[in-house]
C-alpha cells in the first residue's frame, strides 16, 4: 500500500486525506516533504526549539493543516515553518496566488487540445507584449533561451537571487494580466 | 542546452508546474551533478518555490550538511513509525470484522444444515408412520366386504338410499317397519353418522368392528345401557347374562380383529395381484403366533407367483416343520415346486 501511495501525486494524496482521513497517505505526503522541512528548519533550530521537539510538533501541525489545506503543499510547509520559528505564535493566514493557480490549471487542462492551446497562446503572447523590455528580456533568456540563473546573473551583473525574484514577479504580472483578460 | 522545442511549448513552460526537489535531487543540485536540462527544470521550480530555495540556501552551508542527513533520516523513520501503526491498527480492525462475519455466516449455515436434517428426518419418520398406518385403514375398508349377511343386507339397503333419505323420517319409517325390533334405532343412529359426516368409508371402518359381532345382542343392549344412566338397572335376564358373557371377550376380539383384518387385506391384495403389498402384510403377520402359519403359507404362494421359488420353498418347509393344519397343503405345494 505504501508503495502504491508513493506513486500518487500530491493532489491525489490530499484528496485521500480529506475524503477518507487516510493517515497512511498523510504519512507519505509528510515524508515527501520531510527532507525540505529539515533543511529549511536547520538554521532556525535553537536551544528552545530543538530538533527533538520541533520536528514532531511541526509534522503534527502540518498534518492538522493539510486536512483543510488548499493549494500547494510546499507553500503550506513553508508558511508553517515561518510561523513556527517566527516571533509570534499566531499562525498567519496563507493566501496562495489565485491568478497563478488558475493559469497553471488552465494550461494543464488544455493538454493536447489544439484549440484551447491556441487560445491560451494568443493570450500569453498578448500578455508578454505588455511587459517592459527588461522583464521581457529576462523571461526570454530564462524560459525561451533556457539560460540558468547563474548565466543570467553574470550577464546582467546582478545577484542570483535577484534573477529569481524578478522572474517570480514577472510571472505574477503575467498571470494577473491574463486573468484580467479573461474577465474582460 | 536543448532548444528543439517550438516557441509555443516554451511559452507554456512558464506556467507549467514542476515538483519539489526530491531527497536525491537536493544534494545533486548542490554538487552540480545534473544535466543542463534537469538543472533548468529545477531552476524553473525554484522561481516559484520558496521552500526549495530556502532549503538549498541552508544546505549550501557545509555546517548543515551532516545534521541534515541525520535528521532527515530520523524524521522519515519517525513519520513512518508514527503514521504506519495507526494504519495497521485500522487494518486489523477491518480484518476482525470480516472474521466475525465469517463465523456468523458459518454458524448460520450450520444452523440451517441442522434444521434441514431435522426436517428431513421428521418428514421421513412421518412418512414411515403414515405408510405403517395405511394398511390398517385399508383393512377396515375391506372389512366391509365381510359383513355378516343379515346386517350386510340392512346396511346395503340403507347405503343405496340417498343421504337425504337418512333423516328422522326415514328412521321413523324404519322403526315402524321393524316393529319387531324396536331397538334398531341405535344401529340406525350409527348409520346416520356417516351421512352427516359425508365420509362413508371412514364410517364403514368404525362400524365394521361392531358389525362383525352378532347384530342382535348389540342392538338389544344399546338402549338398555342408555336407561342405566337415568334409572337403576333392572335385574338382568338369563338371556342377557349369556349375551354379556359373549360380550366380555369383546376387547380381545377387537384386538384380534386388527391382525385378522390385516390378514384379510393381505389376502385381498394377493387376489388383486398386488403381490408386493401382500408380501409386506404377510411378513408382518408371520410373527403373529395366531396367523403365523397361514401368513407364511400365503407368503410362500406370493413368492411362488413372483418367481422366487427358493424363498417359497423355505417358507413351505418351515410350515411343514411346524406340523400345523396346513402341513399337508404345504407339503403338496412343496412337492409341486420340486
Amino acid at each position: 500500500m505504501h508503495l502504491l501511495l508513493n506513486n500518487l501525486t500530491d493532489k491525489e494524496l490530499l484528496l485521500r486525506i480529506k475524503k477518507f482521513h487516510d493517515r497512511e497517505a498523510a504519512g507519505v505526503l509528510l515524508d515527501r516533504y520531510s527532507h525540505l522541512l529539515v533543511a529549511v528548519s536547520l538554521p532556525k533550530l535553537s536551544s528552545e526549539k530543538t530538533a527533538e521537539t520541533a520536528f514532531p510538533e511541526l509534522t503534527k501541525q502540518l498534518y492538522n493543516r493539510i486536512q483543510t489545506a488548499f493549494g500547494k503543499i510546499n507553500e503550506s510547509v513553508y508558511a508553517l515553518v515561518q510561523s513556527y520559528f517566527g516571533k509570534g505564535n499566531a499562525v498567519p493566514v496563507f493566501y496562495p496566488n489565485q491568478a497563478l493557480y488558475r493559469l497553471e490549471s488552465r494550461i494543464e487542462h488544455a493538454g493536447n487540445n489544439p484549440i484551447a492551446k491556441e487560445a491560451l497562446l494568443t493570450h500569453l503572447e498578448k500578455a508578454l507584449a505588455q511587459l517592459n523590455a527588461e522583464d521581457l528580456r529576462l523571461i526570454t533568456q530564462f524560459y525561451l533561451e533556457q539560460q540558468s540563473f547563474s548565466d543570467i546573473a553574470k550577464k546582467q551583473n546582478i545577484p542570483r537571487d535577484k534573477v529569481r525574484h524578478t522572474l517570480k514577479g514577472v510571472k505574477k504580472k503575467l498571470a494577473t494580466h491574463l486573468m484580467d483578460q479573461v474577465y474582460e | 542546452m536543448n532548444n528543439d522545442f517550438p516557441r509555443q511549448e516554451r511559452i507554456f513552460k512558464i506556467f507549467t508546474p514542476v515538483r519539489c526537489l526530491s531527497r536525491d535531487q537536493l544534494p545533486r543540485y548542490l554538487n552540480g551533478n545534473m544535466t543542463d536540462w534537469e538543472k533548468h527544470l529545477i531552476e524553473q521550480h525554484l522561481v516559484d518555490c520558496d521552500l526549495c530555495h530556502d532549503a538549498l540556501e541552508s544546505l549550501q552551508n557545509p555546517k548543515n550538511k551532516e545534521p541534515y542527513e541525520r535528521l532527515s533520516k530520523q524524521l522519515s523513520l519517525y513519520l513512518q513509525r508514527e503514521y504506519a501503526p495507526a494504519v495497521q491498527q485500522s487494518s486489523l480492525k477491518t480484518r476482525h470484522t470480516p472474521q466475525g462475519n465469517n463465523t456468523r455466516e458459518s454458524l448460520l449455515s450450520y444452523f440451517w444444515v441442522i434444521m434441514f436434517l431435522a426436517l428431513g428426518g421428521g418428514s421421513i419418520f412421518l412418512l414411515r408412520e403414515h405408510l405403517k398406518n395405511r394398511p390398517a385403514l385399508v383393512v377396515k375398508t375391506t372389512d366391509a366386504v365381510i359383513i355378516p349377511a343379515s346386517t350386510e343386507s340392512q346396511y346395503l339397503a340403507s347405503e343405496t338410499k340417498p343421504p337425504v333419505i337418512q333423516s328422522q323420517y326415514s328412521i321413523a319409517k324404519d322403526s315402524s317397519a321393524n316393529k319387531t325390533q324396536p331397538k334398531d334405532s341405535a344401529l340406525l343412529a350409527a348409520k346416520k353418522k356417516p351421512v352427516a359426516k359425508d365420509t362413508l368409508k371412514k364410517v364403514l371402518v368404525t362400524d365394521t368392528n361392531t358389525r362383525i359381532q352378532p347384530a342382535v345382542p348389540v342392538v338389544k343392549e344399546a338402549p338398555k345401557e342408555e336407561k342405566v344412566v337415568a334409572t337403576p338397572p333392572p335385574p338382568p335376564a338369563p338371556k342377557e347374562k349369556e349375551k354379556e358373557k359373549e360380550d366380555d371377550p369383546k376387547p380381545v376380539a377387537a384386538t384380534q380383529t386388527g391382525d385378522e383384518s390385516l390378514f384379510r387385506a393381505a389376502m385381498l391384495y394377493q387376489q388383486q395381484g398386488n403381490v408386493n403389498e401382500a408380501i409386506d402384510q404377510f411378513r408382518r403377520l408371520s410373527t403373529n403366533y395366531k396367523f403365523s402359519e397361514r401368513a407364511k403359507y400365503q407368503l410362500a404362494l406370493c413368492y411362488r407367483t413372483k418367481g422366487q421359488n427358493g424363498k417359497a420353498r423355505r417358507l413351505l418347509r418351515e410350515i411343514v416343520r411346524m406340523e400345523g393344519p396346513l402341513k399337508a397343503q404345504a407339503q403338496s405345494e412343496l412337492n409341486n415346486l420340486n
